[in-house]
């Protein structure tokens, strides 16, 4: 549980390391110097712009241009631009821009507004430049006309002229008046100078002073139309000026620059921000390498120190290693011999009832025999006797007549006794079943011998197909002297041959017989031997009907050393040793028992031999019966 | 050849004629043979019939019922047989026909069995299969001369009256200044003692005739203190350490019956024990053994002819038992001494290693012995 903490604790910690270089990261990142180049390159366009339209105000004063569209021009970039322009500047926060922009705004609408009031003055200035040569020409024309009209008309006029001379000298001079004011006025026009100016309105006041003898009428009016529009271009060129002044004064480019500057304040504070936290990040990602190398110095540490403890372990290990395996093999050893002295044990129990066996007929054999060797004597004396009989019957009486008849006599009574003695005691037909019983001995001795030959099946291929059937039998017959007093019902059945060690499937069959022979009594003892055909190859129960086996003990029968037998009596290894060739095999024992009822053992082994057990097998045999 | 039994078939016929004659005057001994093998039995009918009435059967219950019938001089009876065990036919032959000598012939040296024929068949021998012919017609011969002694006696009271036996001390047994190892109760016999039993035991509390000493001889005095485990016995009790004590102690006072541990470092007892019994037959002699060696067992019985064998751990009641036993056995020598005869031990050869150091150091001693028979 603490573990889980302190692992969620060291992940949100992770996490929020993470999260803040990330921040940083974003923070470093977020000024865009684009937008300040963006914004730089269009106050730069809007100046150049607002250059091009100072000089088209210019030239539409000048007359260059015939008409106002070159002034209108910047309203179509503005147009074009400002959206941009207002969206760098909203984005801006700072409030600087803000107002700068604001008064840049209000400079270009002042100017627009005065470039208007230009447009408008300017029109009339030009529209009366334009009539007044016009007005000039026309008065010219008709004062030309009105001298022409009093030559020829001297009369009509006379009258009332004076003289015709001064009449027309006048109107000249009203010509010429006019005529120089119009230059004066077109030289003020393209250059207005107060000299100028006052020559122009000089020569105005002349015009519009009454002369001595008034004009005609339609010189007249020609001459206050052209006075008034003298006096318009005058009154206009100089509100024009006046506008151009103010035009002029409109500070767009310091409003620019002003703009200018203040964006690049507001981007060189970004930056400047930028910088703080770009050192801030360099700072915390110093901070954060630093604590990943502590950590990295804390995995190397541990990581020593794991190595030298997993040197330390590997060492301990090694030796505790070399220790076991020594206990093994003495363990190995221990069992060898134990299972040996088990082998030794069984071994000598099965030579001393087999030494019981033999001995039976060997000392009736023998006790035959040496009555035999006795009756041979007797045998022999006879042979003697009566050979000497014949001798005395045969021969020619060596001596006098009488004692070769006595000595005849002697000898015949001497053969007639020893034959009827052997009549007597009926020693032939003793001789002879002494002969047969010697013979059936021999016979039992042969068969015992043979039989051990049989179980041991040492002359025979460790390994070779075996007849279970047979194995019991030769069992049997080996465990005679066990079996002798039990009843042995056997019920084999047609088994398969099976590719086994005979030997110790014979010892198996030995050991298990008789466990239950022992388990029983002689009185009421049955001990039941069943074989049967399996799937896999046979099966062999041994059953009795003896006190059973205790529940606490069925566990454990097959434990090495676990008896009930008294010391001295069992190792405690047979069942152990059953079982361990009944495995190498490849079959498998069981045991089924019911106290006071009885007690079956079942072995199943399968018809192959288990070529992989070859090697087990050998080594198990090191220890065996040699 | 050997001098008594003729092998010669001419003598056998002519024993058997002078024996048919006589069959009324004197009758051939009777010997009963019983074990498994028929052809054991055939061999030995062979051997024996032309001296003796021969009798066989393969059947333990049937040789009891021969025995119950008839009066046998000897019986001859194997160990391992299916229907009745040899040590078993002995116990009941014992039972039934006391004056019956009983001899084991068996092939299997099984310790129990052997131990069962001494302590429960009280056997003359036991002999092993397969036997020397010359020989087993020697022991037979002589059993059956013992046989043929017991037979002349009374029949013997049986084993439920022997409590009542009738025997008193005749004579005052001259009263010795009590050695240290020795105890004597001088009191009544009526007089009932209040022992502290652990554990109740069927029988009444040792019963020991006066005037006769038990000696026990150790040589850590182990048996001694088993001994003294049982209580207050009313009884001269001696102890002593090696023979020479032993036979120091018997020089005053008469030993009726001697226990002796035989093995380890007691070894000397086994031939002090043997030579005793062929000078002092009477002497009742319990062995106490370590070791379950069958061999030795067997020289016991046939050399010493020790009358019981009892393995370590040695118990008290155990003890006590065997000595009641041989109580009842001293007091049958007493009141029939030719039983004694029984206690003919075989033979042993001088060189044999029991003897060599030993007969030199007691033999002479032997003679000076206190006994109820010399006097």
């Amino acid at each position: 549980m603490k573990r889980i903490l302190r692992r969620l604790l060291l992940v949100l910690v992770s996490v929020g390391l993470i999260a803040i270089l990330w921040a940083l990261v974003q923070k470093t990142q977020s000024i865009d110097t684009t937008a300040i180049q963006q914004v730089n390159s269009q106050l730069r366009e809007l100046k150049q712009v607002d250059a091009t339209w100072n000089l088209d105000i210019l030239r539409s004063k000048m007359g260059i241009n015939k008409n106002y569209d070159q002034v209108t021009t910047p309203l179509q970039w503005l147009q074009k631009n400002q959206p941009a322009l207002m969206a760098a500047v909203n984005q801006a926060d700072a409030s600087g821009i803000k107002q700068a922009a604001d008064e840049l705004r209000a400079a270009i609408n002042d100017k627009i507004n005065l470039v208007d009031r230009f447009k408008m003055q300017n029109a009339l200035l030009k529209n009366s430049l334009r009539f007044l040569p016009t007005a000039v020409g026309q008065l010219r024309d008709q004062i030309v006309a009105v001298t022409l009209s009093d030559a020829s008309s001297g009369i009509n006029n006379t009258g009332q002229t004076a003289t015709p001379n001064a009449f027309s000298s006048n109107l000249t001079k009203l010509e010429a008046t006019a005529n120089e004011m119009l230059t004066e006025l077109l030289k003020y026009n393209l250059a207005p100078d107060e000299a100028i100016k006052t020559r122009v309105e000089g020569l105005l006041d002349n015009l519009a002073a009454q002369p001595s003898t008034s004009y005609p009428e339609q010189i007249q009016a020609q001459v206050d139309m052209i006075v008034n529009h003298a006096r318009t271009v005058l009154k206009q060129k100089e509100s024009e000026d006046q506008v151009l002044a103010s035009i002029e004064q409109v500070p767009i480019t310091a409003r620019i620059d002003q703009l200018a500057a203040q964006f690049e304040q507001s981007f060189e504070a970004a930056l400047k921000e930028k910088e703080q936290w770009r050192i801030a990040l360099i700072a915390y990602s110093a901070g954060l390498l630093l604590l990943l190398a502590l950590a990295m110095l804390a995995v190397w540490r541990s990581y020593r120190s794991l190595d030298q403890a997993n040197a330390f372990l590997e060492q301990r290990v090694a030796e505790r290693t070399r220790d076991l395996s020594a206990a093994l093999a003495n363990l190995r050893e221990s069992q060898l011999q134990l299972i040996q002295s088990e082998k030794m044990a069984s071994l000598g129990q099965m030579v001393a009832g087999i030494a019981h066996e033999i001995n039976t007929p060997l000392a009736y054999v023998k006790g035959g025999l040496e009555i035999l060797s006795a009756r041979m004597e007797d045998v022999d004396a006879l042979v003697n006797e009566t050979s000497g009989l014949m001798n005395l019957m045969t021969e020619e009486p060596a001596g006098d007549e009488a004692s070769h008849e006595q000595q005849l006599a002697e000898q015949f009574a001497t053969v007639q006794e020893i034959s009827s003695a052997f009549v007597e005691t009926e020693a032939i037909s003793e001789i002879n079943g002494l002969l047969d019983d010697g013979l059936h001995g021999i016979g039992q001795i042969a068969e015992i011998v043979s039989n051990l030959k049989d179980f041991s099946r040492l002359d025979r291929a460790k390994v070779a197909e075996f007849n279970v059937n047979e194995g019991i039998e030769s069992t049997l017959k080996i465990a005679r002297n066990i079996v002798k007093h039990r009843r042995i019902e056997q019920q084999l059945g047609a088994v398969p041959l099976i590719m086994c060690s005979p030997s110790q499937i014979n010892q198996v069959l030995l050991n298990l017989i008789n466990n239950a022979c022992q388990a029983t009594t002689e009185e009421t003892g049955v001990v039941t031997i069943v074989t049967r055909p399996t799937e896999q190859g046979l099966a062999i129960e041994v059953k009795d009907n003896g006190q059973g086996i205790h529940p606490d003990h069925l566990s454990q029968i097959f434990d090495p050393f676990f008896t009930t037998k008294k010391v001295g009596e069992g190792t405690g290894l047979g069942l152990s040793i059953v079982q361990r060739i009944v495995k190498e095999h490849g079959g498998k024992i069981t045991v089924d028992s019911v106290l006071g009822v009885g007690t079956c053992f079942t072995v199943e082994l399968p018809r192959e031999y288990q070529a992989h057990r070859e090697q087990e097998l050998s080594e198990f045999n090191q220890g065996g019966i040699t | 050849m050997s001098q008594g039994a003729p092998s010669n078939i001419v003598q056998l016929a002519r024993l058997r004629r002078l024996s048919q004659e006589h069959s009324q005057t004197a009758p051939k001994p009777k010997i009963l043979f019983v074990d498994d093998e028929e052809r054991i039995l055939n061999s030995l009918r062979a051997l024996f019939r032309m001296e003796y009435e021969v009798t066989v059967t393969t059947d333990g219950y049937h040789a009891v019922e021969l025995l119950k019938r008839h009066h046998y001089h000897l019986l001859v009876s194997d160990q391992r047989m299916p229907i009745m065990q040899g040590v078993e036919l002995l116990r009941q032959a014992k039972e039934h026909s006391p004056h019956t000598v009983r001899i084991l012939l068996t092939g299997f040296s099984d310790l129990a069995a052997i131990v069962g024929s001494v302590n429960e068949g009280e056997v003359y021998r036991y002999i092993c299969k397969p036997w020397d012919s010359e020989e087993l017609r020697e022991l037979i011969a002589s059993a059956v001369k013992i046989g043929l002694d017991l037979a002349t006696l009374d029949p013997l009271p049986k084993p439920e009256l022997t409590e009542a036996s009738p025997f008193k001390p005749t004579t005052a047994a001259p009263s010795l200044p009590a050695q240290t190892q020795t105890q004597t109760q001088t009191q009544t016999q009526t007089q009932t003692q209040t022992q502290t039993k652990p554990e109740k035991i069927p029988h009444e509390p040792l019963t020991w005739p006066e005037n006769l000493a038990l000696l026990f001889v150790d040589r850590e005095l182990q048996l001694f203190a088993t001994f003294q485990e049982l209580g207050n016995p009313r009884s001269q009790v001696l102890a002593a350490r090696t023979p020479e004590d032993a036979l120091a102690l018997m020089e005053h006072h008469e030993v009726g019956v001697i226990v002796a541990s035989i093995d380890g470092i007691d070894r000397d007892n086994f031939g002090f024990l043997c030579l005793l019994k062929k000078e002092h037959p009477h002497v009742v002699s319990l062995a106490v053994a370590r070791l379950g060696d069958s061999e030795t067992i067997i020289d016991l019985v046939n050399s010493a002819r020790v009358f019981r064998v009892i393995f370590h751990p040695l118990r008290p009641k155990v003890l006590q038992h065997h000595l009641e036993a041989a109580i009842k056995q001293v007091d049958q020598f007493r009141a029939q001494p030719a039983l004694l005869k029984v206690q003919a031990a075989k033979d042993i050869a001088p060189t044999s290693s029991v003897l060599t150091n030993l007969s030199v150091r007691i033999k002479t001693r032997l003679s000076s012995i206190k006994s109820f028979f010399r006097r």
